[in-house]
């Protein structure tokens, strides 16, 4: 009954009464729950949004934050790898989360970007490379998928093999980079065939403008060094940005001396082709090199009959064949005549000036853009994927809302054994606490032995004591006794617990005397007596001690950790802790999330049975 | 006790109970014949790899094993306990008897791994070394920490070889973002070469507009306490040292010599200068928050330069291009001095199996061998991280044409460290030298204006490091005449003894409260029987207790009398560890004082809003259920995450969610969990009065760890509140309601002496609680600032665990128990007074 009578309810300060504790509750509820919505918002984030605390994740609405997100997760969290890809004469900002939608431009020119992707079936495969396969401490979509894939392909493949620290498994497809080879094995053919099926809009186009930028930035970090560069080159650029790769060797010296020494020393070969002299050149150096072509046939592990066959390697040779022309030949030569390189670039000026006819004029008006040759031309990289994005929205916010879960879900379903052992855990510390400490109460309560109260303060007297003390000696006992991962050591120590006792005695002693006493008239004998009076009576007591050690046998990983250090043994919690060191914050979040539903669950539907089974303490 | 509390606390027992439990023989199954030798290392590298690292780790484990079939490699499970270190796992499963037979170490932790007998001699296997081979591999600089004698062992007095590098030393450099350098106008070639520059530049590139800091330094969290190592390079610069040796061999404190002043005074302005924009915004010249925030600010390129650990095959930041190395800024007298430290293996000294020993060492000596580091550059190159290894290693191993490609600078200041540098400090009880040098800097940052004259803040700053540099003698030297022991002695046998004496009175006075209601004794032979069958059925939980609860008692006492060791041989001390404890001001009252104040703080706000949450929920008329499940919500969340919530909440910076409502209001940013003034100098600066130093109030920062946990405890703790007053009879409120009581008299004559028993058992369970509970401490400050939130359950932590001390926790541990179990009696007695109800 409300310490407010009904009467008071009604009256003037019995309203304000109430009113304010409202308005308390309510102001006090939006304490409590504000931290678990970020919680649940944080859950759905990456690392570029985590900091922004909102209860209502703004990538839902924004499509700025969107953009940012998706660029994040298309580049693998790099932002050296955005850099790359773009080669943009506008600056970019440094980091992710800075970026802005990029600046608008006419419809033409995404619809010749597309006209030109068309052509994609000529190309090689070096021109294009999936996105969306890396992440700094999370698993990137096509990770994930490639993770189901390989185990449905390969059931036999060792799980901590497929969900190892690392969390990541593929690495980005990088040709211009040298010592970039594609993966080897099975794993490679099951990498393949996803490759195969996987939709235009995960392939990133390869930059070379962009991977030549940033063997160049460095030499021109300052207004000073820029200038002297422009000295050098004969420009006037304003922007480092704006230089521009070119497919054959400049003419200007200085020029030529930059690019050749990018070729020759970064760029690898599968961009790069010979003229006839060169060629000759390079096979006379392989000649030279191995003397017989059967040697040469050895270590490449090509079928050539004879000098004059050679090409240049190709990914299914030897990386001998790579090492030998990118290090050793390349080295030999002193100038790059002769090497033309072929590149997405390239092609895409090559595309425009045979759309508009070579009439520049036509050009800029359909782009609405200012170039004066068409050598300035670089690829929309920003305006593609901005339109993708918006073109597959819907389907895009729903992989980053469930990835994060999925991540925790892929975690913990590959341990079938963790979820056995939670099982198990619980049920054993839920069924020992309820024959142990019941009984005991049941026996001090119902035949009041004489030395009744010394057993009760045994039991009791050792709440006294600090934990720490006792502690260590217990872990000792526990391993002395061999019982180092196994349940036993879980549940028996402080199975029975003085206070519970103490507690179930109380209650017992409240049910009312008489039914044991007719049930006794009866010829009931103890056993009937406990099973079909005092049990039934006392359901919600013994439920409280039952979700009393549910609670604490779910939520306990520490002490599980440190008995049952044998991965066999360990628990949900255990494996969440353990998430947890190796994924990021909006990862670890999903996994508390869906740590936290069955304790919510249990406290949402038993609570009445809990307030039922309270006792209190009242004065005699 | 809340979620929050709990789990908190529990990672402090575990800790605890992992870094004691002795060895068991980790051999046993070891022993069996087969033909291979299993061998347990400390980690395994992962077969698909992420980082470069690895996969050449992966690669010359691979090799090993092609090299040396016979031996099996097998890996301890590796399970690291938040924010703390990578010992933490080994030292679990050392008492978990799983211990890797190889163990890894550094500088800092070898005389605690020596000391407490972790390592096995390697005196058999080094002796058979060619002795060019070892010069090679061992640079003499570190001679000195692997070459020593056994720590505390007085019998022995040789000296042993104990560890061996797995790899060439770690140096520090400086690091820096190229891109902001040029954006702030400076030439990315030219980094800072000594303090002046250093600090024209961090003016310059200090952006408030676009959010841009020159430096930033770890102040908050967990490893705050490493501020001072943080900082290390510029105490290291003026030629200032953290520790000295002395004659006799042990380690003394070092760092108040007049350079020394000269580092700190520098410290402090890079701590505390602010750069003013056009527009009017501040920003100081250097980032300070906790770890994630500052890697994160470093990854977004919003600091410009911080002292990175430089190792030989990753020089550098190997991802980022725009990062470039150089060597430590030279000091004010012209050098420039950084420490360097080194990754080493030693073989642990359970395994007894000579045939494993003999494994290991081969895998050891492996590790850092010729073919070994081939493998690495050999990897290196051709993953593409050639820039990232030292030049000199692509021309030894076959890579002169890449070689010639690197930038040198980064080798240059890699070697400019390692030859100028000074060994990490590695001697006797060194482990303490970090945060006690911190302590002086947060101290300094506070106390010492920079708006003073140079003479008046070094005269001042000489004062604060002087004291700080005896305090820490004496904790690491413990510099303690017999005469001194003696007098000590006596006095802890006295309280010792008087605490005994309590103990045992306690133990009788509940003894008799609870025996006072005797019942009636049966005597007929029916009862005689049921007496066997009520002792048969308590039989089980009684042997439980004693076993799991006297037992562990009885024993867990007796470490507080011994000098304890995890592998066993733990020395009898008697009264030592008190006598030792209780005349330490800083370690022992110290923490005591402001474990009362937590406690004085969780009673305020853990323990009387429940109640008042309880009447509320009573009253409503609609609702109940609705926010009952509301105020439960944090129960259900880790509790680790709660103060993961509220670290973010109590954000420093104009950004927190609290910042940014007290500017809504117009009040200055306060520092939350970093504020080192007191509540009454915060309440005041609120409202524009500044109070002087010496009213400080108790801590702020302390109020700010509390509040989470109080705040997680709201829903549960009410449950039980609620139950009782929905036990309240109806007829008393009706009797009260026809005498026209209001809601208050009701309140006050019927809801409080009906609840009086139950508020007082909550009481003093609260109040054991609030002295004992160090976990959330140990979460959000580390004790910090100025050791304003270190309280007693953190130093038992910090003793038993991070230093292994035993025995002095043990001690500290009981006398904060004889002093809790005077409330524990008094609960016991008032438990008897009453009976329980159920409410329904």
């Amino acid at each position: 009954m409300p310490i407010i009578s009904s009467i008071q309810r009604k009256s003037g300060s019995g309203r304000l009464i109430i009113g304010l504790m409202y308005l308390l509750l309510t102001v006090g509820s939006i304490t409590m729950v504000y931290p678990f919505l970020l919680l649940l918002s944080g859950s759905v984030k990456s690392e570029v949004d985590i900091r922004d605390f909102d209860v209502f994740p703004k990538f839902f609405t924004d499509d700025v934050v969107l953009f940012r997100k998706f660029e994040s997760q298309r580049y693998g969290d790099g932002w050296g790898q955005i850099e790359k890809f773009t080669g943009t004469v506008d600056e970019l900002p440094q980091g992710f989360y800075l970026l802005q939608q990029p600046k608008s431009v006419p419809h033409d020119v995404l619809n010749d970007w597309y006209q030109f992707l068309d052509q994609r079936s000529s190309w090689p495969t070096h021109f294009l490379s999936p996105g969306h396969v890396s992440g700094n401490m999370t698993v990137a979509e096509l990770s994930l998928q490639f993770k189901k894939k390989v185990l449905e392909l390969y059931p036999n493949t060792p799980k901590t093999f497929l969900f190892g620290d690392k969390g990541s498994l593929l690495n980005r497809e990088d040709w211009a980079q040298r010592s970039y080879h594609p993966m080897e094995g099975y794993l490679n053919d099951v990498y393949q065939k996803m490759r195969t099926d996987l939709p235009l809009r995960y392939f990133t186009v390869e930059c070379l403008q962009g991977s030549y930028l940033g063997f160049m930035r460095p030499k021109a970090k300052s207004e000073k060094a820029l200038k002297e560069l422009n000295d050098r080159w004969g420009t006037n650029y304003t922007n480092i940005n704006q230089l521009r790769f070119t497919s054959t060797p400049p003419t200007h010296p200085e020029q030529r001396k930059d690019w050749w020494a990018y070729v020759q020393g970064r760029l690898s070969c599968r961009f790069m082709s010979f003229s006839p002299p060169l060629m000759m050149k390079y096979r006379e150096f392989l000649k030279a090199r191995y003397k017989t072509i059967t040697k040469l046939n050895e270590e490449y592990g090509t079928h050539y009959s004879q000098w004059e066959e050679i090409v240049l390697p190709a990914e299914k040779n030897s990386k001998i064949a790579f090492a030998d022309l990118e290090v050793t030949f390349l080295k030999s030569l002193k100038d790059p005549e002769g090497i033309t390189i072929d590149g997405p670039d390239f092609r895409w000026e090559e595309f425009l000036k045979q759309k508009y006819q070579n009439d520049l004029a036509a050009f800029n008006k359909a782009h609405g853009s200012t170039v004066t040759r068409w050598e300035e031309i670089r690829m929309p990289t920003l305006h593609y994927d901005w339109d993708i994005m918006m073109k597959n929205r819907k389907e895009i916010i729903v992989e980053m809302t469930t990835r994060n879960y999925k991540i925790v879900w892929s975690h913990i379903a590959m341990q079938a054994k963790a979820l056995y052992n939670t099982v198990v855990f619980c049920g054993l510390k839920i069924l020992i606490h309820l024959i142990v400490n019941p009984l005991a109460a049941y026996a001090l309560s119902r035949f009041q032995p004489r030395w009744g109260y010394t057993i009760l303060f045994i039991l009791m007297a050792t709440m006294a004591f600090p934990d720490e003390v006792q502690s260590i000696p217990s872990f000792l006992l526990i391993r002395d006794l061999g019982w180092l991962n196994t349940f036993a050591a879980l549940v028996i120590p402080g199975a029975a617990n003085g206070y519970s006792i103490f507690l179930l005695k109380g209650f017992f002693d409240s049910l009312p005397k008489d039914l044991y006493e007719s049930a006794t008239l009866d010829g009931a004998g103890e056993m009937r007596i406990f099973t079909t009076i005092t049990l039934p009576l006392s359901t919600p007591i013994l439920a409280v001690i039952a979700l009393s050690a549910f609670t604490s046998a779910y939520g306990a990983f520490t002490f599980a950790l440190l008995v049952c250090q044998d991965e066999s043994m360990w628990t949900i919690m255990v494996y969440i802790y353990q998430l947890q060191q190796t994924y990021n914050t909006p990862v670890v979040f999903a996994s508390l999330v869906i740590a936290a539903i069955p304790t919510l669950f249990v406290f949402i539907f038993c609570q009445n049975i809990i307030m039922r089974g309270i006792v209190v303490p009242v004065e005699k | 006790m809340p979620a929050t509390l709990r789990i908190s606390l529990s990672i402090i027992l575990l800790a605890v109970v992992a870094s004691l439990a002795p060895i068991c023989a980790a051999s046993d199954e070891k022993q069996s014949t087969s033909d291979k030798v299993k061998l347990k290392v400390f980690s395994l590298p992962p077969q698909t790899a992420g980082s470069i690292s690895e996969i050449s780790q992966y690669r010359i484990t691979k090799r090993f094993q092609e090299l040396y079939p016979y031996i099996e490699l097998t890996s301890s499970t590796k399970l690291k306990i938040a924010g703390q270190k990578e010992e933490t796992g080994v030292l679990m499963s050392i008492a978990g008897g799983t211990a890797p037979d190889i163990l890894k170490l550094n500088f800092r932790m070898s005389d605690t791994y020596i000391g407490r007998g972790f390592l096995y001699p390697l005196d058999e296997y080094i002796n058979q070394m060619p002795k060019e081979e070892f010069s090679r591999r061992v640079p003499s600089s570190i001679m000195p920490v692997l070459y020593r004698e056994k720590t505390g062992d007085f019998q022995d007095r040789n000296k042993h070889y104990w560890m061996f590098p797995n790899r060439p030393p770690d140096a520090r450099g400086l690091k820096y973002r190229r891109e902001i350098f040029i954006a702030s106008g400076l030439d990315p070639n030219h980094a800072p070469r000594d303090w002046n520059e250093l600090m024209q530049y961090a003016l310059k590139i200090t952006n408030p507009d676009k959010g841009i800091y020159a430096f930033s330094a770890i102040t908050a969290g967990d490893s705050a306490s490493s501020l001072s190592y943080q900082m290390y390079p510029y105490i290291s610069s003026t030629g200032a040292t953290a520790v000295r040796q002395r004659p006799d061999g042990t380690w003394e404190a070092a760092f108040n010599t007049e350079e020394a002043v000269t580092a700190f005074e520098f410290i402090d302005r890079i701590l505390k200068i602010e750069v003013t924009s056009q527009s009017g915004k501040k920003l100081p010249i250097c980032f300070q928050g906790n770890a994630s925030e500052t890697s994160r600010k470093w990854n977004e390129s919003k600091i410009a330069m911080s002292f990175a650990e430089l190792r030989i095959t990753s020089l550098g930041d190997s991802s980022a291009q725009s990062v470039s190395i150089a060597p430590i800024p030279k000091g004010p007298t012209g050098f420039s001095m950084s420490s360097f430290d080194c990754d080493m293996y030693g073989i642990f000294a359970g395994q007894k199996d000579k045939k494993v020993r003999d494994a290991a060492w081969e895998y050891i000596k492996f590790q850092d061998s010729e073919e070994a580091r081939k493998i690495i550059t050999d990897t290196v190159v051709e993953y593409g991280f050639h820039r990232s290894i030292s030049p000199s290693w692509l021309r030894k191993y076959g890579y002169e044409e890449i070689a010639e490609t690197c930038p040198p600078e980064a080798e240059l200041a890699f070697e400019h460290s390692l030859q100028n540098g000074q060994p990490e400090p590695y001697g006797r009880n060194c482990q303490f030298i970090y945060p006690m040098m911190t302590f002086p800097i947060e101290k300094i940052k506070k106390e010492v204006s920079i708006n003073l004259s140079m003479e008046e803040r070094r005269a001042r700053i000489k004062a604060i490091l002087d004291e700080t540099v005896a305090k820490a003698n004496e904790k690491m030297l413990g510099k303690i005449t017999p005469e001194v022991r003696a007098e000590r002695n006596i006095t802890a046998w006295i309280v010792v003894t008087l605490g005994g004496v309590l103990f045992v009175y306690l133990i009788y006075y509940i003894f008799t409260s609870i025996n006072s209601k005797r019942p009636p004794v049966l005597t007929d032979s029916a009862s005689t029987y049921k007496t066997r069958l009520a002792a048969l059925i308590i039989a089980p939980a009684v042997i439980l207790v004693l076993m799991w609860d006297y037992y562990p008692l009885v024993r867990g006492s007796a470490m507080s009398f011994q000098d304890y060791n995890i592998m066993g041989n733990s020395r009898w001390v008697g009264i030592d560890n008190f006598a030792d404890i209780l005349h330490d001001t800083e370690g022992f009252w110290y923490p005591l004082k402001n474990a009362f104040y937590f406690c004085i703080l969780w009673l305020l706000l853990g323990f009387l809003p429940p109640l008042f949450l309880a009447v509320m929920l009573q009253e409503i008329p609609r609702g109940k259920i609705f926010y009952r499940i509301l105020y439960y919500l944090p129960a259900v969340v880790s509790g680790v995450v709660i103060l993961f919530m509220w670290a973010a909440i109590f954000d420093r910076s104009q950004e927190g969610i609290l910042n940014k409502l007290l500017a809504l209001i117009g009040i200055k940013p306060i520092e939350w969990l970093q504020e080192s003034d007191g509540l009454f100098q915060v309440l005041f600066r609120m409202i524009g009065i500044t109070l002087p130093n010496w009213v400080p109030g108790p801590s702020f920062a302390m109020f700010c760890v509390v509040f989470p946990s109080a705040w997680a405890h709201l829903g549960p703790g009410c449950i039980i509140y609620l139950a009782a007053l929905k036990g309240i009879p109806d007829d008393l409120y009706e009797a009260a309601d026809i005498d026209g009581a209001s809601f208050w008299h009701k309140v006050r004559y019927i809801v409080i002496p009906y609840f009086k028993p139950l508020l007082v058992i909550n009481l003093v369970g609260a109040t054991i609680h609030g002295f004992k509970s160090g976990g959330a401490v140990l979460a959000m400050t580390g004790g910090g600032p100025l050791r304003t939130t270190h309280v007693i359950g953190y130093e038992i932590f910090e003793r038993t665990f991070m230093y292994l001390n035993f025995g002095h926790g043990t001690a500290i541990a009981w006398v904060l128990g004889i002093l809790l179990l005077s409330f524990t009696a008094y609960k016991m007695k008032i438990l008897n007074q009453v009976e329980f109800r159920g409410t329904h």
